[in-house]
């Protein structure tokens, strides 16, 4: 498995910085709250592995909550890199909004890229070769807190869809299970990205 | 005779003015909004937070095997001295790779024993982390370590009326101890959610694509148990590396379990082992939960038929539901339909659970 995190703030300004996570957005499912909803979730329909993720991310045992996810087929040619994928034919890729239980955000970036670091080293182990993840810490906003969250990106090539789909599936599994067990603060990184643009 | 039931739609949505012939411990199962799809609802059932199992239990490991020693852990929760032989027990059989822990299993205990009911949770061989409680593997086909249990506390205690309840690969082994035994008191009802039948073609639908996720959580757990095995008897078992790849639940069957059992190859098991033979022989009231949307039992036909001709089967078959699932639409913990329908049929078919 490839996995890597980046931190990717910077703009502030609506619509040319980079991407803001809005975690109570209209379409908030609080499945914290009540993980029974989580059927309201499409996308969960569509790649039901996802509600699984997504009840685990939500679970007692999780430090974290959710706040949107989407699922969507790539082109192979997006995701090719290292290790590739250039025999694939078929890429299943999907997204998952993180924030924080304690304080509902990250205050600091610092926070959240301690918890991407150690979210990575506990999945580096994992072989599953053709899958990738990617942890973006991101500015968040929920409701009147402030701070960092954590976009998280899993995807998984095939030959066709449906091997794809067992592969994003492993991953997401590999995913949960190696969910750090707090977001505690934690040591300043060397790998903040600052971007103005929304390139 | 117990009415039989088939498609849930016919029952709970009955044409104007026809009345619904359902018997009082069926309701309807509506799936949760946004639950209809059978992979969704099994997933969703595994991971959905439950309140948490306080119940308190007394272990033993019971010998049902006197050949090799082979013991079985069971957890079981008693109701008062006075009162116990003349209460209903409930014996809970657990899936493929669960244990008397799992949360299906912690969930109906709870549901059984609030409703007065004495309650044991059975491990199969090797489950619940006793692989040292016995030299051999497990199987579909030990219906008879569910009948020693039975008869073990039966005798004991004097129980007058045990009811058995199993879920997917526990249901296969009910139903089959069920057909074995007719009429036996003092088994008096058997309940068997999404049961695993027809196990070749059980088998062969775990290897589907779209089952491929399910068929490596069974295999992973089985060749992490075949490995403690090989470990805990290295007489007995080859090291985990020298039987080669194994890359379905077909090809564990075939290359370690019919080797270990003495089953000629996977195809003779899943013959030996299946309730589908003894269905039809069943004489005590039995309930079956069966969705129509489950991702991987299969039912054939010809066991289809057999089940809807006995007359002492409530087949109830679903549209939705998903592999033990079914999440309903009902509040709090009344989302779990399918362990609020055994126990209600239980209790129909037991009569007053305060017996004496």
């Amino acid at each position: 498995m490839e996995v890597d995190w980046e931190i990717e703030v910077g703009g502030g300004t609506p619509g040319c910085g980079a991407p803001v996570i809005d975690a109570l957005w209209p379409g908030f499912v609080d499945l914290r709250q009540n993980p029974a909803r989580i059927g309201e979730i499409a996308e969960t329909a569509a790649f039901p592995p996802l509600a699984g993720l997504l009840l685990v991310l939500n679970g007692p045992a999780s430090p974290l909550w959710t706040s949107k996810c989407d699922l969507w087929e790539p082109e192979a040619a997006e995701l090719a890199g290292p290790g590739s994928r250039e025999s694939a034919s078929s890429v299943l890729a999907c997204y998952v909004d993180l924030l924080p239980l304690a304080g509902q955000v990250f205050a600091q970036w610092q926070q959240a890229e301690a918890f991407c670091r150690e979210w990575v080293a506990r999945l580096a182990s994992d072989r599953l070769p053709e899958c990738r993840v990617e942890l973006i810490v991101r500015q968040a906003i929920a409701g009147q807190a402030e701070g960092f969250g954590v976009t998280a990106y899993l995807s998984a090539t095939g030959q066709a869809r449906s091997t794809a789909a067992e592969s994003l599936a492993a991953a997401l599994d590999a995913f949960a299970a190696a969910i750090p067990s707090a977001a505690a603060p934690g040591k300043a990184a060397s790998k903040l990205q600052l971007k103005s643009t929304g390139e | 005779m117990i009415p039989e039931i088939h498609e849930n739609v016919a029952i709970g949505d009955p044409a104007p003015g026809e009345n619904s012939s359902s018997p009082g411990w069926f309701t309807p199962f509506e799936p949760r909004r946004g639950l209809t799809n059978g992979h969704l609802q099994t997933i969703v059932g595994n991971y959905l937070p439950r309140p948490a199992f306080r119940l308190s239990s007394v272990s033993e490991a019971v010998e049902v095997d006197p050949g090799d020693g082979s013991r079985v852990l069971c957890n079981c929760h008693w109701q008062a001295e006075a009162e116990r032989a003349g209460r209903l027990t409930v014996v809970l059989v657990h899936g493929l790779e669960g244990s008397s822990d799992s949360r299906y299993i912690q969930g109906i205990a709870a549901r059984a024993w609030a409703a007065g009911c004495n309650v044991v949770r059975m491990n199969m061989r090797n489950c619940g982390g006793t692989e040292s409680l016995t030299p051999t593997l497990y199987h579909s086909g030990l219906s008879g370590d569910v009948g020693t249990v039975v008869r073990h506390y039966a005798g004991r205690f004097n129980l007058e009326r045990v009811a058995l309840v199993g879920y997917s690969m526990g249901g296969n082994l009910v139903l089959k101890l069920a057909g074995e035994w007719g009429s036996r008191p003092p088994l008096c009802a058997v309940a068997a959610v999404c049961p695993a039948t027809d196990l070749a073609p059980g088998s062969d639908a775990l290897h589907e694509p779209l089952n491929r996720p399910y068929e490596w959580n069974f295999l992973a757990g089985l060749l992490r148990r075949y490995a403690r095995k090989a470990a805990l008897f290295p007489g007995i078992y080859e090291p985990r590396k020298k039987i080669g790849p194994v890359r379905s639940i077909r090809e564990f069957d075939n290359k370690i379990l019919a080797r270990y059992w003495g089953f000629r190859d996977a195809d003779d098991y899943y013959f030996r082992a299946a309730s589908a033979r003894v269905v039809d022989r069943i004489a005590v009231p039995t309930l079956i939960l069966h969705a129509q949307d489950d991702p991987f039992i299969r039912l054939l036909p010809e066991t289809r038929a057999k089940l809807l001709a006995n007359p002492h089967i409530a087949f109830v078959e679903t549209r939705h539901g998903g592999h033990c699932a079914y999440l309903s639409r009902d509040p709090g913990n009344e989302i779990h339909w399918a362990e609020a329908t055994v126990l209600r049929y239980l209790l129909a078919q037991a009569g007053p659970v305060h017996g004496s």
